[in-house]
């Protein structure tokens, strides 16, 4: 029992450290990031790992005048209907997916799957012309629809196994009690999946924060370029300043961080056990 | 039925959202909008009086540089001529090409748009894509005598010129001068001084050349010159040319050795195939290497810390090829076949090689410029003075190989060099592989 | 129940996807499928006809067997890792022992996800690099001083870099997908486990393991297109090189659309990307028909 217990011990310490280290590995690379950006660009060849000499703070001011600061609001815009959109048309179709008996449910569920296959890269050309032909090219919807087109199959996915796993006793007593399918999905559907749309959103809002090729080729207007365009303004043909560039690496990523960690509090343990019970 | 209304109205809204911002954003961007519906909409009104509205691409978005460059150009031209209105969009360099495609794909394209010169060029110029410029420019005697002749050449294809070219890329070797004076080292003139002056480096411990080859252009630089060397000039002009290209020519596989020499010999500095370009410039600048083979447009970014650098061309090669040449080419604009406003477009142009904007390219970009009597010692950096020498020294201009043969052969030809370096093909190996997809090529494009 | 079978509910609810991926997914991929029996340039007017001669052009180049290599490679480690490990890690970090430093973990392992997969590569890009990069320095300063490993220049390696940095950014996406999952397990059954005297790897191989088969299968598939698709890591730290070491379907696609201005051999790819992804999800969507009722 004894040699158990301690046995049981080692591998939770083993276990412990196997996470310490991956974490290691994951903080490290960041933090050399943070690090490098407040080097010279000399510092930055001349002693990689090493500590700069003085913090060039003043890459951060050129980063995010230069880099990030006319493009925020198109990026911003951009994710926050991305998610939205994908979001609420996704949780739509997997309730229907999900619960409603339809003769073409498969079909209809492979048809969404089916978007998962598609890498966007391929429809390059074809989307271009067709937005040019919808006159949304060179908007900020140009961005959007596509955004939203290419993140539903997963989020419905993601929905759809979700959704699932819930027990229909609820709804049906409300079906019963005489409540609309809208009142059912809004207020029962959408509350109790609640952690999984915060990760879907979330996921969502990762792509289209980052999303590059789409917004190369779609926006042509200064105005409306999202933040990964305006980081290339940062890198020059012949020479780049390095620590600059990942200031403004940086910038762009800390936004998404920070509101994962905002975020995160919504898909915490134990959220759903208030509500149904798996 | 009151659920369904509800989720109609919802669905009402959104689409309605979406038309309006849709509408808003294209209202808000009348002028931007131009090239994207070419052909139609009020550009094509006669050029007298209407306006006349003008899309500019370009591939130079660094602020501060490029992009406050052609803005200035832009807002001049402006102002000289009240009734044009132009947009500028400007990409980065690896993004140009992609994007240029797929709006000369989508009928999208811009009215003036950047360009390599040589076979990038004559693409567009085969696909009827570009504006044939030759009677427009022969017609202005003055214009066209302040170009140097060798830089028309490499944007007229069958006699017609196709492009202006705006600047000049020379490829030189550079040396850090203060090492040079610390190992009293001498400027190399052959080939063999050249491997004794890297032996001598390397002796004293440390890696001659800064070379970085994840992209393989760079690699490909060094072959465009030993090429020129090893082949005659008329059987490598033939090859070259897709419709004819053969690649049997024993002086390619000799050009590949030259270069796997001083990959051999260990010159270069470790890990080159995994380094950008960037990287090894830096290198150079830290004054890791005493060597740099590298484009004069990078002068500039070179000496901006006050190191003193000197320039000495690549050594002539005792082999069948040419002799006494520089690598290097212009980069050209050109005007779309489609455009409706070619004649706005080509006094753009004229204003751009005007000798008041070629200066400033010079003094605020550091890139050297085509045209003649412009760059002088009072407005350009010393190393540069000096390359130009070598540049306008030269009988020839070897145009980059991978811009200058088919793109095909040129993605076959590119990362097999970077297997040979890696020693995981050899010359014979590589020049195969060429040769093969130059057969491909001619039977495709025949 | 009846309103389970209300037409007019499914239609609506069903027609902004539909119709949203009809257009913007579909039509695309359609067009790219006709395109793939003509030669053109995308900048060309002109559109020829040539049946198979793009596949053929394809499969006649010996690269492509390096090509499927690698996505193969790809798919199989990622599978691994991403949705084996990942449902592991889930599964360790909801043990007692973990719920503190949960948060913890949760958050840093789940952070790379976050980050734009141009900047993670740019990042490894450095981390990589022979002369100044971490792993190579680290190597050297644990008594290895001649260790030399050329990483993304090696022939060899650079794909099982491509692959590191990949596995680096997923486990810990997937982890969460997996963490959401387990959290909705019922904690009694856990506990009336344990006290049956259930070690921790028997619950995890009878309890999590059968309950978690849906979310499984969630991230198995995505793991799997992915790695078909993959393009974005490649791109930024290889080029597909040296040479063609590194070339995935997605970026040999990418070469022959915009380098190789070979539109007809760039759809073809994306066909081939398509049927391979296709078949995948079918198997997968057979082998696990869980959750269907």
């Amino acid at each position: 029992m004894i040699a158990k217990k301690i046995g049981s011990n080692i591998w939770k310490i083993f276990i412990f450290l196997m996470f310490s280290l991956y974490a290691f590995s994951i903080l490290y690379p960041l933090a050399w990031m943070v690090i490098s950006s407040l080097k010279t660009n000399s510092e930055f060849f001349t002693s990689p790992w090493g500590i700069p000499a003085a913090p060039q703070w003043k890459h951060y001011y050129e980063a995010v005048k230069f880099g990030v600061a006319d493009y925020f609001f198109n990026s911003v815009f951009v994710t926050i209907c991305t998610v939205i959109f994908s979001v609420l048309f996704s949780a739509m179709a997997s309730y229907i997916v999900s619960r409603f008996d339809f003769k073409l449910k498969n079909a209809a569920f492979i048809f969404i799957l089916g978007g998962l296959m598609i890498s966007p890269e391929v429809t390059l050309v074809s989307l271009f012309k067709l937005l040019q032909s919808l006159h949304i090219y060179n908007t900020l919807w140009a961005l959007i629809v596509p955004y939203t087109a290419f993140r539903i199959p997963f989020t419905t996915f993601l929905m759809r196994s979700y959704m699932l796993s819930i027990p229909k006793a609820m709804e049906e007593s409300a079906y019963i009690d005489g409540c609309s399918t809208f009142k059912v999905f809004t207020r029962i559907i959408l509350p109790v999946c609640k952690p999984i749309v915060a990760s879907a959103a979330l996921l969502s809002a990762m792509t289209a924060w980052n999303e590059f090729m789409f917004a190369l080729v779609f926006i042509e207007s200064n105005k409306y370029k999202t933040i990964p365009i305006g980081l290339t303004n940062l890198k020059g043909q012949y020479g780049t300043n390095y620590p600059r560039l990942m200031a403004a690496l940086v910038v762009c990523a800390s936004v998404m961080i920070i509101l994962f960690l905002c975020f995160q509090k919504s898909f915490v343990r134990g959220l759903t056990a208030g509500s149904v019970k798996g | 039925m009151k659920n369904i209304k509800r989720v109609l109205a919802v669905l009402l809204v959104m689409c309605m959202a979406v038309g309006l911002m849709a509408g808003c954003g294209d209202t808000a961007a009348p002028s931007g909008n131009t090239g994207g519906t070419s052909g139609s909409g009020d550009n094509s009104a006669p050029a007298s009086d209407g306006p006349i509205n003008m899309k500019l691409f370009h591939k130079f978005p660094a602020i501060g540089k490029g992009l406050d460059y052609f803005e200035g150009l832009a807002d001049d031209f402006m102002s000289k001529n009240p009734n044009v209105k132009i947009t500028i969009e400007a990409v980065s360099d690896e993004e140009a090409k992609s994007k240029l495609r797929v709006m000369m794909g989508a009928d999208s394209q811009p009215d003036v748009y950047f360009s390599w010169c040589g076979e990038f060029c004559y693409k567009f110029a085969r696909a009827g894509q570009a504006y044939d410029m030759t009677d427009y420019f022969n017609a202005d005697a003055e214009w066209k005598d302040s170009f140097m002749p060798s830089t028309l050449d490499s944007c007229t294809l069958g006699g017609k010129l196709y492009g202006i070219p705006f600047r000049l890329i020379g490829k030189t070797f550079v040396y850090n001068k203060a090492l040079f004076e610390q190992y009293n080292a001498k400027v190399p003139t052959t080939w063999a001084e050249l491997i004794d002056l890297c032996q001598m480096f390397k002796d004293a411990g440390m890696e001659p050349i800064a070379f970085g080859n994840l992209y393989p252009w760079a690699g490909c630089h060094y072959i465009t010159g030993f090429n020129a060397g090893c082949v005659p000039a008329d059987v490598r002009q033939k090859d070259y040319n897709y419709a004819t290209g053969e690649f049997t020519d024993p002086g390619y596989v000799t050009a590949l050795n030259y270069f796997k020499e001083l990959s051999d010999k260990g010159f270069f500095n470790n890990g080159y195939n995994s380094m950008i370009h960037d990287v090894a410039s830096e290198n150079f600048k830290l004054g890791k290497n005493p060597l740099f083979y590298c484009e004069t447009g990078e002068y500039g970014g070179l000496i901006d810390q006050g190191m003193e650098i000197g320039v000495f061309p690549m050594p002539e090669l005792d082999e069948a090829g040419d002799k006494n040449y520089i690598v290097g080419a212009p980069d050209c604009f050109m005007i779309s076949s489609k455009s409706n406003c070619p004649e706005t477009g080509m006094e753009f142009l004229k204003l751009l090689t005007s000798k008041e904007w070629m200066e400033k390219m010079i003094t605020d970009l550091d890139y050297p410029v085509p045209v003649k009597g412009v760059l002088t010692a009072e407005n350009a950096n010393a190393p540069l003075v000096e390359a130009m020498q070598y540049v306008e020294g030269a009988n020839k201009l070897i145009n980059w190989l991978d811009t200058d043969v088919h793109t095909k052969v040129s993605d076959a030809y590119l990362p097999a060099i970077q297997e040979m370096l890696n020693g995981t093909l050899t010359p014979e190996q590589v020049m195969a592989k060429v040769q093969e997809t130059a057969q491909i090529v001619k039977t495709e494009e025949a | 129940m009846k309103v389970y079978r209300d037409k007019r509910i499914i239609i609506l609810y069903l027609l902004p996807v539909l119709l949203l991926m009809g257009l913007f997914v579909y039509y695309p991929l359609i067009q790219s499928f006709f395109f793939s029996f003509y030669k053109w340039a995308s900048f060309s007017p002109v559109k020829e006809w040539v049946g198979l001669y793009n596949y053929k052009l394809i499969f006649s180049d010996p690269v492509i067997w390096g090509i499927l290599k690698n996505n193969f490679l790809y798919a199989f480690w990622s599978t691994i890792f991403q949705a084996g490990l990942g449902l592991v890690f889930a599964a360790c970090l909801e043990e007692k022992f973990m719920r503190k430093s949960q948060p913890f973990f949760r958050t840093v392992l789940f952070t790379p996800s976050l980050i734009a997969m141009s900047v993670i590569a740019l990042l490894w890009q450095f981390m990589y690099d022979p002369n100044i990069g971490m792993i190579n320095e680290a190597i050297r300063a644990i008594g290895f001083p001649n260790f030399n490993e050329q990483w993304l220049g090696s022939s060899q390696m650079a794909i099982y870099c491509c692959i590191i940095v990949s596995q680096w950014q997923y486990i810990g996406y997937c982890m969460m997908l997996d963490l959401v999952g387990i959290q909705k397990i019922d904690g009694e059954l856990f506990e009336a486990a344990t006290i049956d005297g259930a070690t921790r790897p028997q619950v995890f191989r009878y309890i999590t393991f059968p309950l978690m088969k849906e979310s499984l299968l969630v991230t198995t598939v995505v793991t799997i297109l992915g790695s078909i698709k993959v393009f974005t890591e490649v791109y930024v730290m290889t080029v597909g090189g040296p040479g063609r070491s590194s070339e995935v379907l997605a970026t040999a696609m990418y070469r022959a659309a915009f380098k190789n201005d070979e539109m007809g051999v760039a759809c073809a790819y994306a066909i081939i990307i398509f049927i391979f992804t296709f078949i995948c999800a079918a198997i997968q969507l057979k082998i696990s028909r869980t959750g269907e009722d």
